[in-house]
């Protein structure tokens, strides 16, 4: 190609690329879209009032910055180009923090934030101190490590100072039994595009919990398979790289299907598996219905008489299930969007009965690095 | 508003594409009873128009400042005109200094002062935490050349103030550099041409300079921001730190003056080069002459001539090296570190006279290219640091102290990682690439490969970075502090 055509070649090219980008924006403008699936988000919309006073103090014009990004024609294509140009091209190993490895989508960390895990700590030893500690039961506290635990040994990827956080742990609770679950874990028990486990491989999770708990002889472990085939992860749509959804896989036996799941918020009675949530914005919400603050299970087949508190998080929504053979009630507990208060009030109103219960606390790392409780 | 931004290239400058290229360079407005006509500078106005809404979308407080700064300028340069030749032009010139360079004290160094001050006094002044207006550095320094260029005769004063304001707000260079000097542009205000080659080339520039920034600058950001962070810090950690903000601060600000000096020639004005490679200097008086050209020649030729230059004593030429490079230092920013970081270059300036150049001209020159690299690394760390124990604490890392291990796990991981962008940056600070393409060129069908390929490229580098603008890869440009 000759000079003079080449610059015309890239003029036009440029104009042509500007431009049909520009008319797209515009295309945006008047069909703009709500939220995005993948990032679990509502997107940013235009300003809704264009003011002076907006102007110079710069809202107007940050919240069209934002607006200007969010409603980006092709967002999910160019998200797309992006990670796999930080990978492929690059040769970087995490995109927005995000590693890749056979499949697995993990975020890694380099350590814990002392502060954010001082601050979960605090908040459980709050609630354990008000409603646990005197209720004459017996008290377990367990940990579930991430998956960038088990990923960072097996692709040599950094990973927090695990050890460190289960002495935190245990020094914050003395007098709770903890129960070492990590040797019952590895990569495979988690999905490869969620942060979760999955329920068919932590039968030995649960064998761990029960043997420390004293319960194994009330537990079958005897259960059936069940698949929900496009299961899509957290960790689905922050990649940008379309990897193949997981299939979620649920368990099911005769005393399972017989309890029921009482909420206390929304006043409704369920069952332990929600199949209207798997289609929504997180399909681990099939499991106790996702992020509830209160919930009891019944078990009309115990006879057992005993009753567990499960404080927990989403984790423990797959977990708890796998204990329900060895109880009659098993309270279930999120402090994340329960605060000691509301807690009290169903307390006074003897709508939950914690009175000599076994209480379990069970949470992820990842949540006691963060600041999610109440 | 930054470049390297959805809102810039979708919205601004698409619009100022557009109507820059509908309207005409000017046309007649009225007939003057002389028979002269008075014309009405259209493109100019645009761009006026423009680099003002520029502006005030990313410092809306201080709009009126550019504009008074402008505006006095522009008074200023018809003033020591018009008393050409008569003591009144320098009281005039003088004004001009005094005035910019207060508004710049004002804005940018109260509370530098008033904090040492306090220290020095043990007094109790109240710090002004003023917010620096954007590119207050650069402008003012563009405002300066132009009224001490004027009082010179180096250029004629410009009557039009539509022109002038054009000059300073012209948004490709505003807020970042290169520090554009009036003589400069001088001759593409009143006139300039617009082709498809100046285009092409302005686009290509830009691209480049954006990716430079996008792909590379912020990359080794967050790799510095990560390294920094981490528990597991080692000795090696500390040089891969003190590398990847060097090759950031490179690519960051020299991306910006390509795209500058890229989006001025998409316009038609034609800036002066701002880098030059500097990472393949062999003396650090060879770094100054290829690292932000603009303000080296800048302070030579308004502050380190005007004092005597090297035709002076060495007494006085000690003074004069240390106080251009104590400005150069504190122009950078209101802090002691950024003023030990000038000196600490007038240090290595005055060495190599006395003795380094010498003993380079006996041994290899790996060497004296190892030696400039070392002292490059150590001054971005200063640069880079938040304050002087800060500065200490990071060199201090550099050389071991408190007993750090020489390498770590995280070192590792790091390194791997970002291995192919440190190489890229590598070979990107080296004329190979550039000097590559150019002899390729010279072959006649390997050119027409070559020609084929740019308007590839184009597209395919614009298609990425809008995908990392999309994905949220946003951080200001470094030199906008400044």
């Amino acid at each position: 190609m000759e000079k003079k055509l080449k610059n015309i070649v890239v003029t036009s090219v440029f104009i042509t690329f500007i431009a049909f980008f520009v008319v797209m924006c515009g295309v945006c403008y008047f069909n703009p879209a709500e939220s995005s699936d993948a990032e679990r988000r509502p997107l940013a919309q235009f300003p809704d009032k264009i003011t002076w006073s907006g102007l110079v103090d710069k809202t107007v014009i940050d919240a069209f910055e934002d607006y200007s990004v969010d409603q980006f024609p092709f967002r999910e294509f160019f998200r797309g180009i992006k990670a796999r140009f930080q990978f492929g091209i690059l040769g970087l190993k995490e995109n927005n923090g995000l590693a890749v490895e056979d499949g697995y989508i993990v975020k890694i960390e380099q350590e814990f934030n002392d502060k954010n895990v001082e601050f979960s700590l605090g908040k459980l030893s709050a609630f354990y101190d008000r409603f646990i500690k005197d209720n004459g039961g017996r008290h377990f506290i367990s940990l579930i490590p991430d998956k960038n635990y088990f990923f960072g040994k097996d692709y040599g990827y950094p990973a927090p100072d695990y050890e460190w956080l289960n002495e935190q742990v245990t020094s914050t609770f003395p007098g709770m039994t903890y129960i070492d679950i990590y040797n019952a874990l590895e990569l495979e028990d988690y999905y490869r595009t969620d942060t979760h486990w999955s329920q068919d491989k932590i039968l030995g999770v649960a064998d761990k919990l029960a043997a420390g708990m004293g319960i194994s002889d009330l537990l079958s472990g005897q259960y059936k398979e069940n698949r929900l085939e496009g299961f899509q992860g957290v960790y689905y749509g922050q990649s940008a790289l379309k990897p193949k959804p997981d299939t979620l896989v649920y368990l099911t036996n005769d005393v399972l299907d017989a309890c029921t799941v009482y909420d206390y918020a929304k006043n409704t009675t369920g069952s332990i598996y929600n199949f209207d949530l798997f289609g929504g914005k997180d399909g681990y919400d099939f499991f106790l219905s996702g992020t509830r603050p209160l919930l009891r299970i019944d078990n009309p087949n115990s006879t057992s008489g005993k009753t567990l508190v499960v404080f927990r998080d989403s984790y423990g929504s797959s977990l708890t299930p796998l204990l329900v053979e060895a109880y009659d009630t098993i309270y279930v507990v999120d402090i994340r969007y329960i605060d000691a208060n509301s807690l009290s009030m169903y307390e006074k109103m003897k709508m939950v009965d914690f009175e000599g219960a076994d209480v379990l606390f069970i949470y992820s790392a990842l949540i006691i690095n963060s600041v999610s409780f109440k | 508003m930054l470049f390297s931004s959805i809102s810039f290239l979708y919205y601004f400058f698409a619009a100022v594409l557009l109507l820059y290229f509908i309207v005409p360079f000017k046309f007649k407005v009225f007939k003057k009873k002389s028979g002269d006509y008075v014309y009405f500078e259209a493109k100019n106005f645009v761009l006026f128009l423009f680099s003002f809404f520029f502006y005030f979308y990313g410092e809306p407080v201080y709009t009126l400042l550019m504009i008074a700064t402008t505006v006095s300028s522009y008074i200023h340069g018809l003033l020591i005109d018009k008393f050409r030749g008569k003591r009144l032009s320098k009281v005039f010139l003088w004004s001009s200094v005094v005035t910019s360079i207060a508004v710049l004290g004002f804005f940018k160094y109260s509370d530098f002062f008033i904090t040492n001050v306090n220290a020095l006094f043990q007094s109790d002044i109240a710090l002004l935490k003023l917010a620096l207006p954007i590119g207050i550095s650069f402008y003012t320094f563009q405002t300066l050349s132009y009224t001490i260029d004027v009082y010179r005769g180096d250029a004629k004063v410009q009557k039009s103030f539509v022109r002038l304001a054009t000059y300073v707000a012209l948004f490709p260079q505003l807020i970042a550099g290169p520090i554009v000097r009036y003589t400069t542009v001088e001759e593409d205000l009143t006139e300039r041409k617009h082709t498809f080659e100046g285009f092409a080339s302005g686009v290509t520039r830009f691209v480049v300079g954006l990716s430079k920034k996008v792909l590379i600058a912020d990359s080794l950001g967050a790799l510095a921001r990560t390294l920094m962070a981490s528990n597991d810090k080692s000795v090696a950690m500390y040089w891969i730190y003190a590398i990847a903000i060097s090759f950031q601060l490179y690519f960051d600000f020299s991306g910006y003056s390509d795209m500058a000096i890229g989006l001025g020639r998409i316009f038609g004005f034609r800036f002066l080069e701002n880098f030059n490679y500097p990472f393949i200097s062999k003396s650090v008086a060879e770094f100054w002459r290829r690292w932000h050209m603009s303000l080296g020649t800048w302070f030579r030729d308004y502050v380190y001539i005007p004092l005597g230059g090297n035709r002076v004593s060495l007494p006085k030429w000690i003074f004069n090296t240390l106080v251009v490079w104590f400005l150069t230092g504190f122009w950078h920013g209101a802090d002691w570190t950024f003023i030990i970081w000038g000196l600490y270059f007038a240090a290595f300036l005055m060495l190599e006279k006395f003795a380094l150049k010498k003993v380079f001209e006996k041994i290899p020159k790996v060497f004296s290219h190892i030696y400039v690299v070392v002292v490059i690394l150590i001054s971005f760390v200063i640069f880079s640091a938040n304050g002087l124990s800060g500065a200490l604490s990071d060199l201090g890392g550099m050389f071991g102290a408190g007993g750090l291990p020489l390498w770590s796990g995280a070192t590792s991981y790091y390194l791997s990682s970002y291995a192919l962008i440190l190489i890229f940056a590598l070979v990107g600070s080296t004329p190979v690439v550039k000097n590559t393409v150019l002899k390729l060129k010279e072959k006649s069908t390997l050119g027409k490969v070559i020609n084929v390929l740019e308007p590839i490229f184009v597209a395919v580098m614009l298609l990425v970075v809008t995908a990392y603008f999309v994905d949220g890869s946003f951080s200001p440009f470094l030199y906008f502090r400044f």
